[in-house]
């Protein structure tokens, strides 16, 4: 293990009272967001919600208007230089430039980062097949991906920040993020914050989840915690229903007749007592997937699905 | 939209409708002003320079110039159009057609109701040759060619003929040299080029569209992988001499080669069409004036900050560099000083090889002897040293004083800026063409002219001062850089001003007008502000 040796010893990011308008539209309103040290922190949400735009504050590609972002403690608008050199950034679309080879890109990229690892490139660049002679425009996205990964880790960053890193990829390039997300976690000290539409692939590696919503965090917090307050209710009805009932916590159902589903955020004893005033009885109950919670959450609020 | 022809002519006017009306109005206020108070021919040959401007815009808009990089290999016609169901004459066609006629119709307005009140009569050939410029620019933008940087290569030698047809003609006989004879021959062959552009352009999109482009690089790449094995560079001692390599490669090398092309053009024509030796000695002096000429034009360019030299936008890759914004625009400056030093080499090589081979070098003696029966013969070393040194200062100066259109990464501000000092420039020429022709009104300009030079120097020392005090308030320099930076400011004016004193009799320039004239000229104002743009772009 590489322990990261940081006189920062608070959250690695701090968003408070974030909002942030384009024009008419609020793509962030009121955003309170903390990503302790140390942690794998998923940001989800559906196209359009506010996560990139988050994402860019964080970079201080966008500067807070109103409320702050602090990164190591230290506004990254005003101090690019200072919180940059310790961050590895990846994007959906890498933006490399096309005309570079692949060995000039590593060569560039290398001199603006004194804890750039040379082995650990070359370990990583071999280890995906990146050709170094080959011109970053003739890599295909998969290979770009790629590239993007080795630029981004391989000067061991203390915070790796991947938007949407893995959308539009192969399995296997897939497997090679969350291969590198798993070995930055292995590494002590160092902090991952990452979004994706993937949320198998959250669950898989996220401690903390925070979900944003037309630009607001709906929920945010550890993953178990999240999932110890959602539950998938399986019910029984005694007649056929047309619709379902109206059960306090229950954020979507599905169904029709006699047996309904629904996923409802609370304690278990609370919505079973609701359950049994409703007069039905539950059949099954487990812990929903984050998934279910996601779509339960942003999705329709009530679904019905016809059986047949 | 019911026809392809309508939904292609509709992305070009949908597309470019501000920039198409721009043009279309800037014609129409002339002809309009000149209804009411034509012109002197003059003037409108210099506000001429304006319809050029326009109209390379249009061709640029119908070529789809602005899509591609004109400098790749492949073809510049957007291959997002191969997905649609048309025919390739079509998609060659209907832009060429609809760009041919758009150039012609503002030609004729400009020629027909402005220039011709002011009594310049066009020939009828140069609406022709206009025609076949357009459809000759499209083929040239839309053939792929096997290497990067030929298109270029074939465009500059390839248009200049064009427009300088006469020049050409005149070298098959005297009685070519006629105005009738003229006017028929170069209407017929423009007339010719044009079907012929159009056969070429439309064999050149079709092997695009079938992803066969040339590849001439192909053979020797592989020889190259198979005869040398890859070495591993150096890495780069810093962050800011990895930066300056990056702008050198995406911003710098690309003026070089613009000069050497420009240069070899000019030899060309040079060697070619002038057999008056004096005459073949003023292409020297062009050949000198290429990086200066240039340079303001590439300036905005220049300041772009996006990852390829078309992005003004900073994209995610170049705007997380761990780079403060000040370490950026330095990097920038830094290797424009590195281009204009090889402009410069280039120059300097080139202009004295031209004055050999074409004995201008024999005029050099008597001027030579001339300055130094005046001045004495250190001041006359001294200009010649001056001389030298602003062949690759002044491209440098005009490099750099731009970029902070380019930085700030809005499409608007690198067009109405040299828009403004472009105006400023046309008036400065006209002011100097008609200096003699008015004494009352050159005492008037002279009167003023102190005046206006003092609160230039005055706005500049404001702006200078805000954009400092803002670069120490935000952090991105410290208040020791900031007095290193005006120490080095203050020594390089007086240094210049001292010199210009020794060399200049103040006879002809009077010492407050030195003065003034040395604190506009050495950059600060600008400089300063840069950073401020970047920052601008990169943290909206």
């Amino acid at each position: 293990m590489v322990a990261v040796h940081s006189e920062f010893n608070g959250n690695v990011i701090e968003v408070a009272g974030l909002t942030r308008r384009f024009g008419a539209k609020a793509a962030l309103v009121e955003v309170r967001l903390s990503v302790p040290r140390g942690t794998v922190f998923g940001l989800v949400g559906v196209n359009g919600a506010g996560k990139t735009t988050l994402i860019k504050h964080v970079l201080g590609l966008l500067k807070a208007a109103t409320g702050s972002v602090r990164v190591f403690g230290q506004d990254p608008a005003a101090d690019p230089a200072g919180v940059l050199v310790r961050v590895g950034y990846l994007s959906e679309e890498p933006e490399l430039p096309g005309w570079m080879r692949v060995g000039e890109l590593l060569r560039y990229t290398r001199a603006f980062y004194p804890n750039w690892d040379p082995k650990f490139a070359e370990e990583l660049r071999q280890s995906f097949t990146i050709d170094p002679t080959a011109k970053v425009k003739h890599l295909s996205k998969g290979q770009r991906a790629r590239v993007g990964l080795v630029l981004a880790l391989a000067h061991r960053p203390e915070l790796l920040v991947l938007d949407e890193p893995s959308s539009g990829l192969d399995p296997i390039v897939r497997r090679d993020i969350l291969g590198a997300i798993i070995r930055t976690i292995a590494e002590e000290g160092r902090t991952v914050l990452f979004s994706s539409h993937l949320l198998h692939e959250v669950e898989r590696v996220a401690d903390r989840v925070a979900l944003i919503d037309h630009g607001r965090v709906v929920f945010s917090g550890a993953l178990d915690n999240i999932k110890e307050t959602h539950h998938r209710l399986t019910l029984r009805f005694p007649e056929p229903r047309p619709h379902p009932p109206a059960l306090a916590g229950a954020l979507t159902w599905e169904g029709h007749g006699m047996e309904w589903a629904a996923v409802c955020a609370g304690q278990l004893d609370e919505l079973k007592n609701a359950v049994d005033a409703c007069g039905a009885q539950v059949v099954e109950q487990r812990v929903p997937s984050l998934d279910e919670i996601f779509v339960a959450r942003v999705g329709p609020k009530c679904s019905e699905r016809v059986k047949e | 939209m019911h026809s392809p022809a309508v939904a292609l002519t509709w992305e070009f006017w949908g597309r470019h409708r501000l920039g198409l009306s721009a043009v279309g109005a800037l014609v129409l206020t002339f002809a309009v002003g000149c209804a009411f108070a034509p012109l002197t021919a003059n003037l409108a040959a210099i506000n001429s320079m304006w319809f050029i401007i326009g109209l390379c815009y249009v061709i640029g808009v119908f070529a789809y110039g602005f899509d591609g990089r004109l400098e790749s290999a492949e073809s510049g016609f957007p291959a997002r159009l191969f997905l649609l169901p048309v025919r390739t004459w079509v998609l060659v066609g209907w832009p060429m057609l609809q760009g041919v006629i758009v150039a012609v119709l503002l030609w004729l307005g400009w020629s027909y109701f402005v220039l011709r009140p002011s009594g310049i009569e066009t020939p009828l050939w140069w609406s022709v040759m206009l025609a076949a410029v357009v459809a000759v620019s499209q083929a040239i933008v839309w053939l792929p060619f096997g290497l990067p940087w030929l298109r270029l290569l074939v465009a500059i030698p390839v248009l200049t003929a064009l427009v300088r047809a006469p020049a050409f003609l005149a070298l098959a006989g005297e009685r070519f040299t006629l105005p009738e004879t003229q006017n028929s021959v170069l209407s017929a062959f423009a007339a010719a080029l044009i079907p012929l552009a159009f056969l070429v352009a439309w064999a050149g999109v079709s092997r695009a569209r079938r992803g066969d482009n040339p590849d001439w690089l192909q053979a020797w790449r592989s020889v190259r992988l198979v005869a040398r094995p890859q070495r591993d560079a150096r890495p780069f001692s810093s962050a800011m001499w990895a930066q300056i390599w990056y702008e050198w490669r995406v911003r710098g090398f690309g003026f070089v080669v613009i000069v050497v092309f420009i240069l070899a053009v000019l030899i060309a024509l040079g060697a070619l069409l002038e057999r008056d030796p004096s005459k073949q000695t003023n292409f020297g002096v062009m050949l000198l004036l290429s990086p200066m000429l240039l340079a303001p034009f590439w300036s905005a360019f220049a300041g772009t900050a996006g990852v390829t030299d078309r992005s003004a936008r900073l994209s995610a890759f170049a705007a997380t560099r761990p780079l403060s914004n000040s370490a950026l625009v330095v990097a920038k400056f830094r290797a424009m000083g590195l281009t204009a030093i090889a402009a410069g080499v280039i120059v300097l090589v080139v202009f004295p090889a031209w004055m050999v081979y074409t004995g201008g070098y024999r005029e050099l003696g008597p001027v030579w002897d001339g300055v130094v029966a005046k001045y004495g013969t250190a001041r006359a070393v001294g200009f010649c040293i001056l001389f030298v040194v602003s062949v690759v200062v002044l491209p440098w100066r005009m490099l750099v004083v731009g970029m902070w259109a380019g930085l700030t990464g809005r499409a608007w501000v690198p067009v109405i800026y040299p828009l403004v000092v472009g105006i400023l420039g046309l008036q400065l020429v006209h002011e100097w063409i008609t200096w003699n022709a008015d004494p009352a009104r050159r005492e008037r300009i002279l009167d003023v002219l102190p005046w206006a030079a003092g609160c230039a120097v005055v706005l500049k020392f404001l702006v200078s001062w805000w954009a400092l005090a803002a670069l120490v308030l935000r952090g991105e320099l410290g208040t020791n850089t900031i007095m290193k930076l005006l120490g080095a400011w203050i020594l390089i004016a007086a240094s210049l001003f001292i010199v210009l004193v020794w060399l200049i009799p103040s006879e002809l320039v009077p010492l407050y007008g030195l003065a003034l004239g040395v604190v506009l000229f050495v950059p600060l104002a600008r400089l300063a502000v840069a950073p401020l743009a970047l920052a601008w772009n990169r943290h909206r």
